[in-house]
């Protein structure tokens, strides 16, 4: 981001004194927010950890009741949309905002078909009462299966949040790309979100091989 | 006359403050809205003490009074004692102490105040729906099978987290960013590292106890199972995931007191802080030290006892930084030239309190006493040394302290330290009875009692009282002040910290041109 | 340690084991260190601010800023006090923590808001109810868990403490070294009537002991099934609410409960309660919520044998 020229004639915000001091402030925000975002589930993976430690044969068992083609598929998914977001960022700050209003495009159709290879999946799930905890009634699993699908679906449903919360951003940056409103002068926003879905990426690294490859 | 233009007259009408994303004027929304919370909360409390008047029922059914407690602690923690310092003056003072003018995000700063609005109303909405008895803890698996209401506070908890995790990152952004030309971190008011430590905590730890609640209220509505023993969960985890938020959450409370305490001692002794480094440092040692130290309270809850003597250790070292502070703010005051206004009383009182509740921590950091104490009324009184001793009484130190600049008013004085007394007498009269009941064994959150400590609670129901017209005499003279004081010059205490250099009260803008820093803070002479 | 035990020994309980003075030792080492540290600052203070009043506005004041020589001090003075403190602390729960191998163990379940403690006599089980008898001058191991939700196992004489958990067996010990009753606390929050979940520990001589324990698993054999029941009624906790009197508590009052038409919140009327319908009552509570009551009641489905639900259908058909 050295190449970015920051003083040319742009005004900015009433406290700052200068752009470069609100543009960092700004990254450095995006961060702080970010590292509260890996905290959230860190707590999640914490919790799969431990009790993974204490039932591993079960959670083998039941990882194998996951479909990982479906899984795979929409990692390899994700990363593309991660690809495209990379590049819309690269654009806006090189001025080119009509490339980076398609990339993000892009990026929200790989979001969506993410969520629908996600719907079958949960109603295929809901469907052979491979439920969580309590509501467990798959035919001949145990009993504590039911604290991995617990996990699975806390986890994965709150990472489906956070993608339906990254379209959300998404369609808003869409918006403003409209109004003509970035440049290479300013351009946060679209670093920010770009940052967010990064992480969201991540997350989901992590989520598939922990749920679906347990071997 | 003439009257120049101010925050405060800056723009008129209901609409110009909600929407408002000047610092002060959010400074102002949140006292609005942690007064308002304090006078409920402290209700709720003075109700308990007044059912704990005698051994059997007086006035309350037991679910009621479990319902008062809960409420006394949740509103307490989660609507007070939180927000009270860091967004009230934190966020009025920050900006003007480091030359800036405004928090590095004005609009995220009003974004949190309404989160907190949202969760303080769907904690009304749960009292409204039947209210909670889980106690402020919400331990599991009580918390799955309680009433309905838990969810909606779990869900008021959540949201005020946000609240308080976004005015943690705005301050770490303001400090980094924001600070006047020439303020070097170690050229910082400690108030302003204070409020550093906390942000670090707040960034932490808030989002564990985010996922814990989301968690527990997975738990409820859709039967999760994870604290669930029945299905093979573990109830414990709950515990070990609450703690990890809430006890560094409880130095997310003092740090910032204690930074108003360094200032307040610094101005009132007209002297040079002693061992600024000692004490900026020290904040920072309590906060990354904080997070290891949870598992002190599960001592008797069935953890190994290797872990407790890990936890035991890493606690008592979290009384070291503590201890430095009170140090450096008693030497402080040495050839000093002391002047007992009302911040000044109420820090002193802070002094006090704030040590014997770090001492009788003591008692709980080691495991063998701990054995003994645990779950009584001597957790009860620590618990209030350090959270009112220390952060109430802080918050009021500092509310004096900085009232004059919010308000442009100075208070009455002689109500003020008539406050300042009879809060600190009855704050002691209410629990030191606690300490003595709570080592013979009288457990916490008890309805109804053994009539042999009949005479412990009774003193302390009449001490509360005293407390309570303490508190309402100081916030009486608070809101009085915005409306009849006498003028406020612009340094009324001879303070030389720089928001003692604009007008009181401060422009809309804070400084007509952003000051140039060049020497230390709390050069006197 | 004597001096500080005269002057604040007033704070804690008798102690009725040999051990409770192991803690004892220590509370009156921290309270004597926490007493001299609280005057001596209260004493300078006093000083600072009596002496160094303001005389006049703009005093000179003292120009020290640090002094390392005191930081070091005033930090490695109270580490290493502290970290002793901590240290005694382990190594006094060592002590305290693991019971003798020849422990007498007593099975203890806490559930909302009883304890029922269960010995065993030629493998024959003996239950009594918030009544802890034990024999003087013997360990004994109290292995611990709960029915429902947290409580906490606490003997302020005896200085033991331990959460009892769902699912999980914890325990405490003591050799108790004086006769007479004492009293427990659950102090773990539970709920509703937390603060009326007692329990005595009654400490007896030896033979006194035996017998008791003799009588009572003779007593056990040759009673009805509708006096089992009555005790079941305590037991397992219907009696915290359901009354006896007719009077309707939380739940129902069990007087006069059979042959009674009963309608419910939801579902089709039972024309008079029956055996069936007292059953259902216990292993599927919430399937009939008789009208004007709440849902509060949870399933008893592996807490009663069919035996014991028998045992309670007779006691309460006994109640007109």
């Amino acid at each position: 981001m050295s190449t970015i020229n920051f003083e040319k004639g742009v005004i900015p915000s009433h406290h700052f004194s200068t752009v470069s001091q609100e543009y960092h402030a700004g990254i450095l925000g995006i961060w702080l927010f970010l590292a509260t975002e890996v905290l959230m589930f860190g707590g999640l993976f914490v919790a799969y950890a431990i009790f993974r430690n204490m039932y591993p044969s079960v959670f083998h068992d039941a990882s194998q009741l996951l479909d990982m083609q479906l899984g795979a598929m929409n990692t390899v998914i994700l990363i593309a949309s991660s690809y495209c977001m990379a590049q819309a960022v690269h654009y806006t700050q090189k001025g080119e905002t009509h490339h980076a209003f398609t990339l993000i495009l892009l990026t929200i159709l790989c979001a969506l078909f993410f969520l629908g290879v996600k719907y079958f999946e949960y109603q295929h799930k809901f469907h052979e009462g491979l439920l969580p905890g309590m509501n467990f009634t798959h035919a001949n699993a145990t009993r504590e299966m039911g604290i991995f699908f617990g996990l699975y679906f806390v986890m994965t449903g709150l990472h489906a949040i956070h993608i339906l919360v990254g379209i959300g951003l998404m369609a808003w940056l869409l918006l403003r790309f409209k109004r003509n409103e970035f440049s290479p002068h300013y351009f946060i926003p679209v670093d920010g979100v770009g940052l967010y879905w990064h992480i969201v990426d991540i997350i989901w690294i992590f989520l598939f091989p922990l749920l679906y490859l347990i071997g | 006359m003439e009257v120049e233009s101010n925050y405060l007259n800056h723009e008129k009408g209901l609409k110009s403050w909600l929407c408002s994303v000047d610092h002060k004027r959010i400074g102002i929304l949140y006292f609005i809205a942690v007064m308002t919370f304090f006078l409920v909360g402290g209700l709720f409390g003075l109700l308990v003490r007044l059912e704990l008047l005698t051994p059997t029922r007086l006035f309350m059914s037991s679910d009621l009074y479990n319902k008062a407690m809960t409420l006394h602690g949740s509103v307490m923690i989660f609507m007070v004692i939180i927000p009270g310092i860091p967004a009230v003056l934190g966020n009025f003072v920050l900006p003007l102490m480091i030359g800036a003018k405004d928090v590095a995000f004005p609009r995220l700063n009003l974004l949190s105040w309404y989160f907190l609005m949202f969760g303080a109303t769907l904690a009304v909405l749960a009292i409204v729906l039947g209210g909670v008895d889980t106690g402020w803890t919400f331990y599991t698996p009580y918390s799955i099978r309680s009433m309905e209401a838990v969810t909606v506070i779990l869900f008021g908890a959540f949201i005020m987290g946000f609240s308080s995790i976004l005015t943690g990152l705005n301050f770490i952004v303001t400090i980094h960013q924001l600070r006047a030309p020439g303020m070097t971190m170690m050229h910082m008011p400690l108030f302003g590292w204070a409020l550093y430590a906390a942000a670090i905590i707040q960034i932490i730890a808030t989002p564990v106890l985010a996922i814990t609640l989301l968690l527990l209220i997975a738990e409820r509505l859709f039967g999760v199972g994870i604290f669930d023993a029945s299905i093979g969960g573990d109830p414990i985890l709950f515990q070990h995931f609450f703690w990890f938020y809430s006890h560094p959450a409880v130095y997310i409370m003092i740090l910032p007191a204690m930074g108003i305490i360094s200032e307040v001692v610094s101005t009132f002794s007209r002297k040079t802080i002693f061992g600024y480094k000692a004490i900026a440092f020290s904040s920072v040692a309590i906060s990354a030290i904080s997070f290891f130290v949870w598992g002190h309270h599960l001592f008797v809850s069935g953890q190994s006892e290797l872990a407790g003597a890990i936890f035991s250790i890493l606690t008592v070292l979290v009384g070291v930084p503590t201890a430095i502070k009170l140090f450096n703010w008693v030497a402080t005051m040495y050839q000093g030239s002391i002047k007992l206004d009302t911040p000044m009383l109420y820090a002193i009182a802070f002094i006090g309190l704030f040590l014997i509740g770090g001492l009788t921590g003591l008692f709980l950091a080691s495991m063998a006493t701990d054995v003994q104490l645990h779950d009584t009324y001597f957790v009860v009184a620590h618990f209030h040394y350090t959270m009112v001793g220390g952060v109430v009484m802080g918050m009021f130190s500092g509310m004096f302290y900085w009232m004059p600049k919010i308000t442009g008013k100075m208070y009455n004085e002689l109500w003020g330290r008539v406050s300042a007394v009879l809060a600190f007498l009855g704050f002691n009269v209410t629990f030191i009875p606690q300490f003595i009941m709570g080592s013979q064994g009288m457990p916490r959150r008890y309805h109804l009692y053994d009539p042999k400590f009949h005479a412990y609670h009774l003193t302390s129901t009449i001490g509360s009282w005293i407390l309570g017209l303490g508190i309402v005499i100081a916030m009486i003279v608070l809101i009085k002040s915005f409306k009849k004081g006498s003028v406020a010059p612009v340094n009324p205490w001879g303070g030389t910290t720089l928001e003692w250099t604009t007008p009181s009260p401060p422009p809309h803008d804070n400084f007509a041109q952003i000051p140039t820093v060049t020497s230390r803070p709390y050069e006197y002479n | 340690m004597d001096i500080l035990e005269k002057l604040f020994s007033f704070m804690l309980p008798e102690q009725a084991t040999g051990t409770a003075s192991i803690i004892d030792q220590i509370f009156y080492a921290i309270i004597g260190l926490s007493a001299l540290v609280t005057i001596l600052f209260f004493l300078v203070v006093v000083w600072f601010v009596i002496r160094y009043r303001r005389r006049r506005e703009g005093e000179k004041t003292g120009t020290i800023t640090e002094s390392h020589k005191l930081e070091i001090v005033w930090t490695v003075i109270p580490t290493i006090v502290f970290v002793a403190i901590a240290l005694w602390g382990w190594s006094a729960y060592r002590t305290l923590e693991h019971p003798p191998a020849d422990a007498y163990p007593i099975r203890v379940v806490g559930k909302q808001w009883a304890w029922v403690f269960s010995y065993t006599l030629d493998g024959k089980e003996i239950q009594t109810l918030g009544q802890l008898n034990v024999p003087i001058n013997r360990p004994i191991v109290l292995e611990m868990t709960s029915l429902d939700v947290l409580h906490s196992f606490s003997v302020p004489a005896f200085r033991v403490k331990k959460d009892v958990v769902p699912g999980l067996k914890t325990q405490v010990w003591f050799t108790s070294n004086k006769l007479g009753s004492f009293q427990t606390y659950c102090t773990e929050f539970c709920g509703t009537a937390h603060s009326k979940m007692l329990a005595t520990v009654n400490v007896m001589p030896e033979q006194q002991f035996e017998r008791w324990l003799r009588d009572e698993a003779a007593a056990s054999t040759t009673a009805s099934p509708s006096v089992l029941g009555a005790r079941l009624y305590e037991f397992k906790g219907c009696k915290s609410c359901h009354t006896l009197t007719g009077v309707d508590d939380v739940g129902p009052s069990f007087k006069g409960l059979v042959g009674k038409r009963r309608e419910f919140e939801e579902g089709a009327p039972v024309e008079a309660a029956d055996e069936n319908y007292i059953r259902r009552s216990i292993l599927d509570p919430k399937s009939q919520i008789v009208k004007g009551f709440k849902p509060k009641m949870n399933s008893f489905v592996g807490q009663m044998t069919d035996e014991e639900i028998h045992q309670i259908t007779q006691f309460i058909k006994s109640l007109h």
